[in-house]
């Protein structure tokens, strides 16, 4: 059986990853409720060239 | 890829908010990621910006903190992480002024190489009414980018 790749994260590059429960206040806050629109937007209508 | 980072990230529980500090002569200024499900699920949008003591992120400040690059890389280091937990996700993203849409484009010039063992690399441009998305041409001015982690 092959084995599973393991993918890059923040430690493969000696970064430390902290849980901060403060930020979980966040979960929904839209910060940029225009640009975020707009990216939407962009998203939906996705073509790939070909 | 030998690049300077900042050491360590703070994240929410759902690994979808970043932040960290830049430190420079300006002082301590604490930036903010986030990663943002799309209506299509399939499609994170990545903005990021300076998380500011009221509550609030700004995108458009420019705090000539001379760590730029070290900003950059670790912001890549967010991607990373993020796309580590959500394989299947592309992560979009558009500088929130033409001038950070160009230098996003310049970085992922200047380090495509090293990226794309690791990422496919999307060029995003409007053309008409259509929003197309292509693999990333240098030199080529597009209103966003996108990436997916390969899988080996």
């Amino acid at each position: 059986m092959k084995e599973k790749t393991k993918l890059k994260d923040a430690s493969a590059f000696g970064v430390r990853v902290v849980k901060d429960k403060s930020l979980n206040k966040f979960s929904n806050v839209d910060w940029s409720p225009e640009k975020t629109k707009e990216a939407n937007k962009v998203v939906a209508n996705l073509k790939w060239k070909v | 890829m030998k690049l300077e980072r900042y050491e360590s990230l703070v994240a929410s529980d759902d690994g979808l908010k970043f932040t960290f500090n830049s430190i420079g002569p300006k002082g301590r200024i604490c930036k903010w990621i986030q990663f943002q499900k799309m209506n299509d699920s399939t499609i994170y949008y990545l903005s990021f910006g300076n998380l500011l003591s009221d509550g609030n992120v700004d995108h458009y400040t420019k705090d000539d903190n001379k760590d730029r690059n070290k900003i950059l890389a670790t912001v890549a280091v967010a991607i990373y992480e993020f796309t580590a937990r959500n394989p299947d996700k592309l992560v979009f993203f558009t500088g929130s002024t033409d001038g950070r849409t160009r230098l996003y484009r310049m970085a992922l010039t200047i380090y495509f190489q090293a990226l794309s063992l690791d990422f496919d690399i999307y060029g995003v441009y409007i053309m008409e009414d259509d929003h197309l998305i292509e693999p990333f041409e240098k030199g080529k001015d597009y209103y966003g980018f996108a990436v997916k982690i390969k899988i080996n």
